[in-house]
């Protein structure tokens, strides 16, 4: 596998709003099938799996309370079966696309093997789990019938320790990059859970993060951050420097503006309000990218889905000028 | 007076505060109780609660959607904040200035009047009262929006003056007219939907077109007055002073008689409330040397359980002896269930049932909630496995004597005082369970059960109950 040399970044505009309240509310995760979006929910609004089409169509729930408890990832695998931590029952569960249970496992313990709230999960190169142990400090990675195969990391604040590590990635190169939510920083690890890297500090500036609660890595190895309390996503490149943030262009998803369309006082209150409010990101859990280089924000707060498009000029080397050692202010 | 110094500490902790585990109290104890008045009535010394966690594992709280989860949010912060009394101020505040949920039901505005609170509580009364005209919350709750310069509505100019600072009898009928009059224009921005995507915030507006700009006379005084000059002259009163410190000696102090019997029943302690009074006024409103005074003064000391627990003290307090509701939230733990927890004791956070509040004292108790109230006390130590319990059991020592038993448990979750009936069934039951071995883990399995038992009765008698 090998990255382009450069990107030229032409930009990232919006490409689309996905769910509302009460159908996608409170979304923490989001998981693709052939034809239909999985979105996990968790909060006072429901827990569950909330099934939409891409015309925005609200097509059923899967799973709910009687199979688990703090849903914290959803994983969809070739077949369509979808896999959810629970951090509160310290467990996998599995179930089908008609939400039948089909697996279950994981025990509370801090052995290897075993669990304290595991959270953030994601497959690997080989089609393994890799998941957040959050409250054992450590990653664990387990076949999809749940039989440990490796860990790695600790509790700490050290290079390679973790503090309550959520959300993470694989990459192309098999390194796993883990959101260090307490530690606030994303970490970077080899296949054999070497510490490589670390992005990131406490902080509101670009390059800094409030309890970042998931990564991503695209095909160009640009990596997404969710920079959870500072309600935005950061955008770095393969070198780990920083590009950009998205803070949320949401418009009207199909599903909310039949809504308003059909409501004469919510229509006039919205002509009324200040409409900036309505596009931004509230405490986005997840960020997730496809091959098409999509982006897709579970937008917490908003109960939606925020969707971009990249677009890009891949460069190889011949085509973009060399590296220059200092800066220059003739910039012709 | 009580001269037991840690018991003297508990009971402010308990007033000042939602009460202090057997840790809390030892961890300022190279503290004066003076010292201690200092950092309560100075919250800013202590750093702000931590809610990272309680956030990861109750996402909800990211939103604005449905008040429970926010109100159950403040109980837990009741339990685990390191500035009581600002907590403590904010409910205080809460009581006073009532204000439902249920009429606007926008939650933003009902959790920012809380935050407001929190932010004001230990400021000034006249920076407290205009931050309250400018709260959306309040201004929808008494029809200020609806207060147009052709139009006027006198809800909130009357409340302001009957329910909020002077109480009946100090002011006409008139002055409600013109207080109204001058709050014309004070409104706030229409909010977006609740659909499609959730509440967004509001915030106060001042629409001038909309304000009334003509002369009036308020309490004797005429101008062209606007919202801030009435309150200007609500503070120069010392009616408001009286009613701001009988509501602080009945929230703080001791039950006093309901509200709708001020004008006609005097304060419990006169003396007390007048010196208050002063302070208040000599320091132009200023909230912090008139709570010093008052956590310091002999009628303080002396008031130990003159109070009835209001829900939430009860709850946050009892809580604070289990170890539950932590700042890490145990597997499955919802705050938003503390919500209800307390509204079945009859004290619904953020939907108080009037603008006059709860009645407070005996009126928290009747068949039904005094029920809710024991039941929920000793539920709490049903499970010996919780840290508190565990704490408890843990300072018991490898052995309890039968004859111990009472007085340890009673210092261990207070210290509290009961009465000679109340003893006499407590020891009753200690001479039942003999004595207690715990040196072993095979000794503590067996009589960790019992000990709960003790530590139940104590929070199921009617000492209990009382602050």
């Amino acid at each position: 596998m090998t990255l382009p040399f450069e990107l030229l970044r032409s930009g990232y505009p919006y490409y689309m709003t996905l769910g509302q309240r009460r159908v996608t509310s409170n979304p923490v995760d989001i998981g693709f099938g052939k034809e239909n979006v999985y979105v996990l929910t968790r909060g006072g609004l429901g827990t569950e799996v909330r099934v939409i089409n891409w015309e925005d169509e609200n097509l059923g729930t899967l799973g709910g309370a009687s199979l688990f408890q703090w849903p914290a990832a959803l994983l969809v695998d070739e077949d369509e079966n979808l896999y959810v931590t629970d951090e509160a029952n310290h467990k996998v569960v599995v179930m089908d696309k008609d939400g039948e249970l089909i697996d279950s496992w994981g025990e509370q313990g801090s052995e290897s093997g075993q669990l304290n709230r595991p959270s953030g999960m994601c497959f690997d190169l080989e089609g393994n789990i890799v998941l957040s142990d959050a409250m054992n400090g450590r990653i664990q990675r387990f076949t999809r019938d749940g039989k440990p195969l490796q860990v790695f990391g600790e509790s700490g604040e050290g290079e390679g320790q973790l503090n309550m590590p959520w959300g993470l990635t694989v990459d192309q190169f098999g390194d796993v990059l883990v959101a260090d939510w307490k530690n606030d920083r994303i970490q970077r690890f080899g296949p054999d859970g070497e510490f490589k890297s670390a992005i990131g500090s406490h902080g509101t500036e670009k390059g800094q993060f409030r309890r970042p609660s998931s990564v991503a890595v695209d095909g160009h190895g640009d990596i997404y951050v969710s920079d959870w309390q500072n309600d935005r996503v950061q955008l770095f490149n393969k070198d780990e420097r920083y590009i950009q943030s998205f803070h949320g262009n949401a418009s009207l998803s199909r599903s909310g503006k039949q809504y308003i369309l059909s409501n004469l006082v919510t229509l006039r209150l919205r002509a009324e309000g200040d409409f900036e409010k309505t596009q931004r990101l509230n405490a986005p859990m997840t960020v997730k990218v496809d091959d098409q280089f999509r982006l897709f924000i579970t937008d917490f707060g908003n109960h939606r889905i925020q969707i971009y498009q990249k677009d890009v000029v891949e460069l190889s080397e011949t085509e973009i000028a060399p590296k220059m050692r200092n800066p220059i202010l003739f910039t012709t | 007076m009580n001269t037991n110094e840690l018991a003297l500490k508990a009971h402010l902790l308990r007033r000042a505060g939602f009460g202090a585990s057997r840790s809390e109290l030892e961890s300022i104890s190279d503290k004066s109780y003076e010292e201690i008045v200092e950092d309560l009535v100075h919250p800013e010394r202590f750093e702000e609660i931590d809610e990272d966690y309680l956030k990861r594992y109750n996402p909800e709280l990211s939103y604005h959607d449905g008040h429970p989860i926010h109100a159950g949010r403040w109980i837990w912060r009741m339990i685990n904040t390191k500035r009581p009394l600002e907590e403590k101020m904010a409910l205080f505040w809460h009581h006073v200035f009532a204000t439902a949920h249920y009429k606007g039901d926008h939650t933003p505005s009902t959790i920012g009047q809380i935050e407001m609170f929190r932010e004001n509580g230990l400021t000034n009364i006249r920076q407290i009262l205009i931050d309250l005209s400018k709260d959306p919350h309040m201004n929808y709750w008494l029809d200020n929006c609806e207060n147009h310069s052709d139009q006027p509505n006198e809800n909130w100019g009357r409340e302001l003056l009957e329910l909020f600072s002077m109480g009946v009898g100090n002011y006409s009928e008139d002055d409600v007219k013109q207080a109204a009059r001058a709050f014309t224009g004070w409104t706030f921005e229409q909010p977006l939907p609740l659909y499609p995507y959730g509440h967004y915030e509001s915030k106060f507006v001042f629409n001038e077109s909309d304000h009334d700009n003509s002369e009036k006379t308020f309490l004797g005084r005429t101008g062209n007055f606007n919202g801030e000059d009435i309150i200007d002259i609500i503070c120069e009163e010392r009616a408001t002073a009286l009613f701001i410190c009988r509501h602080l000696y009945n929230f703080f102090v001791e039950d006093e008689p309901q509200i709708p019997a001020w004008s006609i029943e005097p304060p419990r302690n006169p003396e007390a409330v007048d010196a208050m009074i002063d302070i208040l006024m000599s320091n132009e409103g200023e909230l912090r040397p008139v709570l010093n005074y008052m956590f310091n003064s002999d009628f303080f000391k002396n008031s130990f359980y003159k109070k009835v627990k209001n829900p939430s003290e009860l709850v946050a307090g009892t809580l604070k002896l289990s170890g539950r509701y932590a700042v890490v939230p145990a597997e499955g733990e919802n705050v938003g269930t503390l919500y209800n927890t307390a509204a079945v004791m009859g004290q619904a956070l953020m939907n108080p049932p009037t603008v006059e509040g709860w009645h407070t004292g005996h009126e928290w108790i009747d068949g039904g909630t005094l029920n809710e109230r024991v039941n929920f006390a000793v539920n709490q130590f049903n499970d010996v496995s919780s840290p508190g319990f565990e704490d408890i059991l843990g300072r018991l020592g490898s052995a309890v004597k039968s004859v111990d038993l009472v007085d340890k448990c009673l210092d261990l979750i207070g210290p509290i005082e009961v009465g000679d009936e109340t003893r006499q069934a407590l020891s009753k039951y200690a001479e039942e369970v003999g004595d207690l071995e715990l040196s072993t883990d095979e000794d503590r399995a067996e009589n960790a059960k019992k000990i709960a038992r003790m530590i139940q009765l104590i929070v199921a008698t009617r000492e209990y109950q009382f602050a």
